[in-house]
């Protein structure tokens, strides 16, 4: 079935294709440079071969990242494996999948590789693993910054030329992506991005989501240690006092914008009766003027007095950031480790009802966990093993913590705990978690559809559907299991690792 | 970790299980599981283990078990406990001289605490002996021995010597101060006519010889050459790209830790042992999870390493290192019933310890951990 309609598949998936891509419109050629060839060209003769046909020029904004292919993407790309994980939940046997532009064109049994097109063979294929918790791609000062505020973007501290070989590893085991984020220990660390870790992709190509996330952190150590109890509580009132800010701040916006509206309204119509009754006006005007000279008084003009403006807030940047936090706009990521801080920062935060919260670390979490459930809150874990040496907050580590809160039905994600280097050892972590009573099922929704939905680029990741970015890797095994080898690794339909 | 809890777990350990030497060491003891890794690369399916008196009596499949044995029906895997090679823990007093450049009539016996906690912790990870070794800051720094972590039995007293060629055994207040003089102090007190150092060049005793970086270990090849010991290099994180050296030297090489985040190039180079059939063991630090035991494995598993290569060098390579694959390190008819009950392969860092039986006697469980104390479980990680 899927044969026969290949050639409609990829027609539907052509508008898509046009429209859609996030990283493409961000291209920094603009598609317009085009269209307006400068005369004053030092080298002309290149103009012939850049000047765009008539109907190159017509078509709206069509930015192309390679101007040589067309814009209708064909297959590039067969893989096929025995078995295909669609999403989590969702195994088919023996099933194919049809790549082209970057993007999975179909996905499902009985597909049939195109003539002509590369056909990589292998046991299971399944979407790449995304790290929700990582600052590879970050610039390392930037990623230890402890001095960020919630308007940084880690999009400005991004270093595609730098830790290759870190992202080549993560790469090869099979983590295609990461959420990254610069001021990844400070109180605020600011709107995190999600990148992809293919080293041969710079920006903007590599940026999947820019404006990702908002990051926070309560009672953890930095530097040279962490703070006493009531500085830690301090910092869960600086995080719910930024909040507020910002949703004061919107607030007072939107009340400048209707302040505004009336004020301008009033004025028209002031306006618009002052032009009704102008000539009346003006004949008073010249009689009174007339009837002063008269009686040689002085002729006072009668003076129209406009409302006040109403003041406009200041802009401050923060605040507006926040403010997206608070509207549900960004999900916050806090990462906060002992129950105490758990429990004030969810007390804290209660009224905020549409803050998408997610809290990272989370090492004593387990008496919250219907709490979290019920409000929606995900976890994310670094399920590492620690020995004797520990950091003050995962003293009381418990890897049953997974499986406590998939439990009581909390959305669990797995991150490598923002260590660079460790990005690479995510599949493994999962696996840790699952010894200790994670789902293999959770820990894969975890490692892909569970972190693309809760970055907000499911659209893009974490399944191996018509539409979606061809992130995606062929491995020797079942998914997750320690002893399965990636075999081949796929970045936006392009092979990255090959055996 | 506090010390009450491990007191505490301690205790917990020793009064089933004292309550079962009583009557259980006599009466043989049957597993049925999925998988029996035997430690030789070879994987049993659906299969037998047969203990009896502390030893194991059959492995294999269409094994009969004997009438009155007590059988377990065990759904996962089976494999040998692993043996931890090189770790200076659990010693009391510590174990460092560091005014002496040569103290080889050392025992690291005599300073062993059964009680510590690192015992526990290793055994709660499915490691049921390991090689002690004394610290590294001194040229020669003693004699290694091998314990059991049931807290009870010794493999070997005397075992290794423990030679140090890295920059640890240099100090500044007292000599040798530099590589030339370390080698020259040691040559020298190869002349002594008796005593441990005689016995090493007459190839009686074994040596572990601490080597960090590459031209470290070549000094230490170097030497072995010239005296023809035997034994083993350990700490050499790099040795790999040096196989086509270690390999006819015929040493075993105990890694040094593959943490979180190792560098690539150590996994590498653990490939390249691999495949020029050195024998090599994997480590951890004393403060570690043995859960980064089998991590490490499984980086090198999937950079290339064969799984049954990486097997071996928790188990059984890592025994041969130690001087005690006459002992454990295989499940295998004679050899002590010291093993591991998984929830599914060993390798798979998915895969959980269940049990942990040492001489045939269970001296682990996740079950009587989970109702001990959340110290004890905390340790099974």
């Amino acid at each position: 079935m899927f044969v026969k309609c290949f050639s409609l598949l990829v027609l539907c998936a052509a508008p898509s294709l046009s429209a859609s891509p996030a990283a493409w419109v961000q291209d920094p050629t603009p598609p317009e440079q085009g269209q307006d060839p400068k005369p004053e060209d030092p080298k002309p003769e290149e103009v012939p071969v850049e000047e765009p046909k008539p109907e190159q020029q017509e078509a709206p904004a069509v930015p192309e990242v390679a101007p040589a292919k067309p814009s209708l993407a064909g297959p590039e790309l067969f893989l096929h494996a025995e078995r295909l994980w669609v999403r989590p939940g969702l195994v088919l046997e023996n099933a194919g999948v049809l790549i082209g532009g970057g993007q999975v064109l179909a996905a499902g049994t009985g597909l049939k590789a195109p003539e002509g097109v590369r056909v990589i063979e292998g046991k299971v294929i399944c979407a790449g693993f995304l790290d929700p918790w990582s600052t590879l791609s970050v610039e390392p000062q930037a990623a230890m910054d402890l001095g960020t505020s919630p308007a940084t973007l880690t999009s400005d501290a991004l270093d595609f030329y730098a830790l290759d070989l870190e992202r080549r590893e993560a790469l090869r085991a099979g983590v295609v992506a990461a959420r990254v984020q610069a001021g990844a220990k400070s109180l605020l660390g600011g709107i995190g991005s999600v990148v992809r870790l293919d080293p041969a992709q710079r920006s903007p190509q590599a940026v999947l989501l820019g404006e990702a996330c908002a990051s926070a952190s309560v009672g953890i150590t930095r530097g040279n240690g962490g703070g006493d109890v009531f500085d830690r509580a301090v910092e869960i009132d600086r995080i719910v006092g930024a909040l507020e800010s910002g949703r004061r701040y919107e607030e007072s916006l939107t009340e400048y914008k209707y302040e505004f509206e009336a004020w301008q309204k009033k004025i028209k119509e002031e306006e618009e009766k002052l032009e009704k009754d102008f000539k009346k006006a003006q004949k008073d005007r010249e009689k009174e003027e007339a009837d002063a000279k008269e009686k040689g008084k002085e002729f006072k003009e009668k003076s129209y007095k406009e409302d006040k403006q109403p003041s406009q807030p200041s802009p401050n940047a923060d605040n507006q950031a926040m403010a997206r936090v608070a509207r549900g706009e960004l999900p916050l990521f806090v990462e906060v480790h002992r129950a105490s801080e758990i429990r004030a920062l969810l007390e804290a935060l209660r009224p905020y009802t549409r803050l998408r919260l997610v809290l990272a670390g989370a090492t004593e979490a387990a008496p919250f966990a219907a709490e979290l459930a019920s409000r929606g809150v995900a976890v994310v874990l670094w399920p590492m093993p620690l020995g004797t040496q520990r950091l003050p907050e995962q003293s009381n580590q418990d890897l049953t913590l997974a499986g406590t809160l998939e439990a009581a039905g909390v959305e669990v994600l797995i991150g490598s705990g923002a260590q660079g280097r460790s990005t690479r050892e995510l599949p493994l972590l999962a696996a840790f978690a699952v010894s200790q009573g994670l789902s293999r099922a959770a820990a894969f929704d975890a490692l892909t559809l569970g972190a693309a939905r809760a970055l907000d680029v499911a659209d893009k990741l974490g399944s191996v559907e018509a539409g979606k970015q061809a992130d995606l890797l062929i491995l020797d095994g079942e998914p997750l299991v320690s002893t399965t080898r990636v075999r081949y690794v796929l970045s936006a339909g392009r092979v990255v690792v090959q055996p | 970790m506090s010390k009450s809890p491990t007191l505490l777990f301690c205790a917990l350990l020793l009064a089933p299980g004292a309550a079962l030497d009583a009557q259980g060491s006599r009466q043989a003891l049957a597993i049925h599981a999925d998988k029996i890794f035997l430690g030789d690369g070879r994987v049993l399916e659906d299969g037998w283990l047969l203990v009896q008196e502390g030893r194991i009596r059959e492995v294999g499949r269409g094994v009969q078990p004997p009438q009155g044995a007590q059988r377990i029906e065990h759904e996962g895997a089976i494999s040998a406990g692993m043996v931890l090679c090189a770790s200076s823990a659990g010693l009391v007093g510590g174990s460092v001289d560091t005014t002496r450049a040569l103290t080889p009539e050392a025992r690291v016996i005599d300073a062993y605490d059964p009680q510590d906690e690192f015992f526990a912790r290793m055994l709660a990870g499915g490691v049921t002996s390991v090689m002690l070794t004394p610290g590294a800051s001194n040229v020669v720094g003693g004699l290694c021995a091998v314990v059991k972590t049931n807290g009870v039995d010794v493999l070997e007293r005397e075992g290794h010597l423990s030679l140090t060629l890295s920059t640890a055994a240099l100090q500044y207040n007292r000599t040798p101060t530099s590589y030339s003089g370390a080698l020259a102090l040691l040559e020298q007190s190869m002349l002594r006519p008796e005593g441990v150092l005689a016995q090493v060049k007459a190839g009686n005793t074994p040596v572990l010889i601490e080597a960090q970086s590459r031209a470290e270990v070549q000094r230490a090849l170097e030497f072995t050459a010239k005296y023809k010991l035997s034994g083993a290099l350990h700490g050499a994180a790099l040795s790999g790209e040096l196989a086509e050296w270690v390999a006819p030297s015929k040493l075993g090489v105990v890694l040094s830790p593959l943490g979180p985040g190792v560098d690539r190039r150590q996994l590498d180079a653990v490939v390249k042992l691999a495949e020029a059939s050195v024998t090599f063991a994997f480590s951890i630090d004393e403060s570690s999870s043995p859960a980064l035991l089998r991590l490490g494995a499984a980086e090198c598993v999937q950079v290339g390493l064969e799984p049954a290569a990486a097997w071996a060098a928790l188990s059984s390579s890592a025994a041969k290192i130690a001087g005690v694959e006459a002992r454990v390190g295989k499940l295998e008819r004679g050899l002590d019933a010291d093993f591991v009950l998984w929830s599914s392969d060993p390798l798979d860092l998915g895969s959980s310890v269940q049990a942990v039986y040492i001489n045939g006697q269970r001296a682990w469980s996740a079950q009587a951990a989970t109702r001990g104390s959340s110290s004890a479980q905390g340790a099974g990680q």
